[in-house]
């Protein structure tokens, strides 16, 4: 079995965890771009059809909720993976997230280099399923 | 037809005499405008005040064996009459101190008093209700805005914690070359205390979301037996860290109780991670789950350092980080507990702790097994 390599798209406003989340990501050798709101990351997942997106919920311009709405995962892209990646966790956005067709929400805190690329293993192998 | 809006008075006396000369001058009252209703008996006005039925209440000094002052001072807050004007025989100076004392909002002696008066002490009486219940708006305004602050700053404090972690993390897994030990021993130091800040915030976060009441249960059919080995086997691997073991002991039945899993999983876990930290290498853990008639008990038995006496009482407060002999390698906020006995409550249960200095701790967790309506 050959796995595919995931392309990756991170949205992510805080500019000192984008970075280090496109580092990690691509170190680890996957083709990862990086967004800082929900509307330049509907740009770019349009520019470059993203297999997992690791999405804030607190973004300026754009929020994750709005990105959501927008991007309409369940209709229009049923086979992208969102994992809601938020140090916010309220309940009520995690909620509304999952039923617009977000996968998964990890608290970013607890998302250590080593995990991350764990998430996007697990995302993957999930799929092959 | 223009709408006739009454303030509703319920006057308490035992006396009918009583409320037939006050109602006569009530009628003359015309501002407000009043409607006096009466009641005879303690026990029927107690009733009617909790539901808070009336608009203002008028009550006799003296009423059988009791004083109506007992309405004050029997009672729970959210039930005493509000506002309320105390009527007596004779003026006592004692009793009218112990009145206002009590939150009575006016005074009257009985026979002393003609429309006039009772108009203004009806008019105050109900201004001051008014007022009381702005300030209290405005407290309630007040702490919320509190719960806000605490919520907002804890978010906040965690994105540059996570991007320390992140960091140090590329830097520990070799991602910019090879370390050496020393330089690999430090950044887990690093690592770890950011770990501990990283810990803290979240506690804050519960906490917070506790006290302003925020936390919404979903209780459901829980199995404790499988949600406990579970959480032990989870807890496991930082006990074998400690050189500790952790044993489960299910009951032999099954253990279902009525809990939001979730937040009774961070309970334990919590609970499992304390008797860890404050016990020393080669000792055993044991979580033992046990079924009652109502609940289920789980207890969590470590051989660690106990805690003394007079300290019991101060675990289940906020920030109560109690000193012994591991405390300061451990590490902690002093939330945990609060937290879990907060939590443990909003489901009914109950949370208990046995203890000696130097003989182990047992916290015992009580949780409803079915849904009572
Ligand atoms: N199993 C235990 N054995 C001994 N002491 C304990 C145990 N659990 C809690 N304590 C004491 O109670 C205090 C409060 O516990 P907790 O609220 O969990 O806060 P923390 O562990 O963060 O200090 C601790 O500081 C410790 O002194
Ligand atoms: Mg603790």
């Amino acid at each position: 079995m050959t796995e595919k390599e995931p392309k990756i798209l991170v949205v992510e406003d805080d500019a000192s965890l984008n970075d280090a989340y496109k580092t990690i990501l691509l170190s680890a050798g996957y083709d990862t771009r990086t967004a800082f709101n929900g509307k330049e990351a509907l740009k770019l997942a349009k520019e470059s059809q993203p297999d997992i997106i690791f999405l804030d919920l607190r973004m300026p311009v754009l929020d994750g909720i709005g990105f959501l709405r927008a991007y309409k995962p369940k209709t229009d892209h049923p086979d992208v993976k969102i994992i809601v990646f938020s140090n916010y966790d309220m309940q009520q956005e995690v909620d509304e997230a999952y039923e617009l067709g977000a996968e998964r929400y990890v608290l970013k805190a607890w998302a250590s280099p080593k995990e991350l690329i764990k998430i996007v293993k697990d995302t993957m192998a999930n799929d092959q399923e | 037809m223009p709408a006739v809006s009454y303030i509703s008075i319920l006057l308490v006396d035992d006396d009918k005499k009583e409320y037939l000369s006050t109602n006569r001058l009530v009628k003359r009252v015309t501002e407000p405008k009043c409607k006096l209703e009466w009641c005879s008996s303690f026990e029927k006005a107690k009733e009617l005040i909790a539901q808070h039925s009336h608009d203002l209440y008028m009550i006799d000094y003296k009423l059988g064996e009791h004083s109506g002052m007992d309405l004050l001072r029997m009672v729970e807050p959210d039930k005493r009459p509000e506002p309320f004007i105390l009527l007596t025989d004779v003026a006592d100076r004692t009793i009218e101190r112990q009145a206002l004392k009590l939150g009575a909002s006016d005074y009257l002696v009985k026979g002393a008093f003609d429309a006039e008066l009772l108009s203004n002490s009806f008019n105050y009486s109900l201004g001051r209700k008014q007022a009381e219940a702005q300030r209290f708006e405005h407290l309630i305004e007040l702490n919320q805005a509190k719960d806000e602050f605490i919520s907002v700053a804890s978010h906040q404090l965690r994105t540059p914690a996570t991007g320390v972690k992140q960091y140090i993390g590329m830097l520990l897994d070799g991602m910019f070359g090879e370390l050496t030990p020393t330089q690999e021993a430090v950044l887990l130091k690093a690592y770890d205390s950011n770990e501990r800040q990283l810990r803290i915030v979240s506690d804050l976060l519960k906490v917070a979301r506790v006290d302003a009441g925020k936390v919404i249960l979903k209780e459901a059919e829980t199995d404790m037996n499988k949600l406990l080995a579970e959480v032990a086997s989870e807890e496991s691997e930082i006990a074998r860290k400690r050189g500790q073991k952790i044993k489960l002991k299910p009951a032999s039945k099954p253990a279902t109780a009525w809990v939001d899993k979730d937040t009774i999983r961070m309970v334990f876990e919590n609970l499992i991670d304390n008797a860890s930290k404050y016990s020393r290498r080669d000792t055993t853990i044991e979580v033992v789950v046990r079924v009652n008639k109502k609940s289920v008990v789980v207890k969590v038995i470590d051989q660690g350092v106990g805690i003394e006496e007079e300290d019991l009482s101060k675990l289940f407060e906020k920030f109560s980080r109690i000193h012994n002999p591991l405390s300061t390698q451990a590490g902690g906020s002093g939330l945990g507990l609060y937290w879990a006995k907060k939590v443990v409550d909003l489901h009914n249960g109950k949370i208990e702790v046995e203890s000696s200095p130097g003989g182990g701790t047992t916290f015992l967790v009580h949780l409803p097994r079915l849904l009572y309506k």
